[in-house]
């Protein structure tokens, strides 16, 4: 029985990582678009500072850009989810169908009348498996765009901190809000690494 | 293993039935899946879950090149009597499953498409077994409400589904040998999975005009010679639908 339990965690298994992935999606999107909002404050805010805050309002109109790219990176990986969940479940279907099979006892005349569905299985488990082997792999890209993008925000921000400084009277106001911004963009850095990291050693 | 046992033999017209696993996890319900053969053609009936799949393909292979089997007649949709259909598809695609209308968008969840399907009507229907004609007898709220029976007029023999099933100690006989007692094992089932009084009293009118001398059930012992009429009067009398614990 013991085994039977390890059997159904380690199929499990594929089916947690995208429940993770997906949750980890929807936090990466509720962020971005937080990050869009103050960006669009603080664009107002800089405007307000007049000449001095031009530079703020520069690198805050290209946070925007960022968010929206990150946010569209997001609702592409949507995409992969679904195709995720059907591969995985698929998947279990044909190890389900395998492993009803493996009942039948190997040096019987029933495991010679079954050999054929036996390799047609095999067969159909081989093309699941590797059609869900590329579309983790692809997720891992699509990850990886989204980190790289990640760091250009990062550069953002801190670009963002550093224009504050010009903005005369309103300069401890943004510093607040690019602290904010770079906080934000930060922690969306860290759940992207944690996602990359839980899927990388997906076979 | 489940064993394959003949019941009855008339030439190449058979009747065998696969039955009694001792191996079987005491949490899977035993069943009885019966071969009807005519000539080199079969027709296998409820071939039971996916879970007892290895057991009732390598007992029938013991008996008959499986490729023989031609059609499955499902008495109706539940997982213990169907849930294998997807690899008996996998061992023959061509194959055709018997089932009522009602439930053929449901139980193609289990595996099959449209080409699998021969939906039988409310009021049943002749199905062709090379020269033989078995009757596809309704049987429905007894207890599916989409449920029928099978019967083989000329061996005599009903298949009658849940109706008649018991839940009996591991490895008893195949055939009831005492009636008294066999019923007391058959009685909370009936209680409880057989829904409507109106629809048992059809079915027991119905079944009491068949000339029978076996009626085989999906679960438990088959009620052969007296013992089907003592049965039948048996479920006449039985107030059904009242099986809820409280």
């Amino acid at each position: 029985m013991a085994s039977a339990h390890a059997q159904a965690a380690a199929a499990n298994e594929p089916l947690r990582l995208v429940v993770e992935v997906n949750e980890g999606i929807r936090t990466v999107i509720g962020i971005s678009r937080q990050v869009n909002l103050v960006a669009i404050n603080a664009m107002i805010v800089a405007k307000q500072a007049g000449a001095q805050a031009s530079g703020f309002r520069v690198v805050s109109s290209e946070l925007r850009r960022f968010s929206r790219q990150l946010d569209g990176l997001m609702q592409e990986l949507d995409r992969f989810i679904y195709l995720l969940v059907h591969s995985v479940a698929e998947s279990a279907r044909v190890h389900r169908h395998r492993h009803h099979l493996d009942g039948i006892a190997a040096d019987s005349p029933a495991a010679v009348a079954i050999a054929p569905a036996r390799a047609h299985i095999d067969a159909d488990r081989e093309r699941v498996d590797a059609e869900s082997r590329v579309r983790w792999r692809d997720l891992g890209f699509h990850l990886d765009r989204a980190l790289r993008l990640c760091g250009t925000g990062v550069a953002l921000s801190r670009a963002a901190k550093i224009e504050a400084v010009y903005a005369s009277t309103l300069s401890g106001d943004l510093r607040q809000v690019a602290g904010e911004i770079e906080a934000a963009i930060l922690s969306i850095l860290d759940t992207l690494k944690a996602l990359r990291t839980g899927i990388a050693g997906v076979r | 293993m489940k064993k394959t046992t003949v019941i009855y033999q008339d030439g190449s017209h058979q009747w065998a039935v696969v039955a009694r696993d001792p191996e079987r996890p005491n949490y899977l319900i035993d069943t009885n899946e019966y071969l009807v053969s005519s000539g080199d053609r079969c027709l296998l009936t409820d071939p039971g879950g996916s879970e007892i799949f290895a057991a009732v393909f390598s007992a029938l292979t013991m008996y008959t090149d499986p490729q023989r089997i031609e059609a499955i007649f499902a008495s109706h949709q539940d997982p213990d009597i169907i849930s294998s259909l997807g690899l008996w598809l996998e061992f023959n695609p061509s194959l055709k499953c018997h089932l009522s209308w009602l439930w053929s968008e449901f139980v193609p969840h289990f595996g099959g498409t449209d080409q699998t399907f021969v939906n039988i009507p409310d009021e049943g229907e002749t199905i062709r077994l090379g020269n033989l004609a078995l009757e596809a007898l309704p049987a429905h709220y007894l207890h599916s409400s989409g449920n029928f029976h099978l019967y083989d007029a000329q061996a005599r023999i009903l298949f009658s589904g849940d109706v008649g099933a018991a839940l009996l100690p591991p490895c008893s006989d195949l055939f009831v040998q005492d009636f008294d007692r066999h019923i007391g094992h058959a009685k909370g089932f009936h209680q409880r999975w057989m829904g409507s009084n109106e629809a048992k009293l059809d079915w027991c009118e119905r079944v009491s005009r068949l000339p029978l001398d076996m009626l085989c059930p999906q679960h438990g012992a088959i009620y052969r010679g007296a013992d089907v009429m003592r049965f039948i009067n048996w479920f006449a009398e039985l107030p059904v639908g009242s099986g809820v614990r409280r």
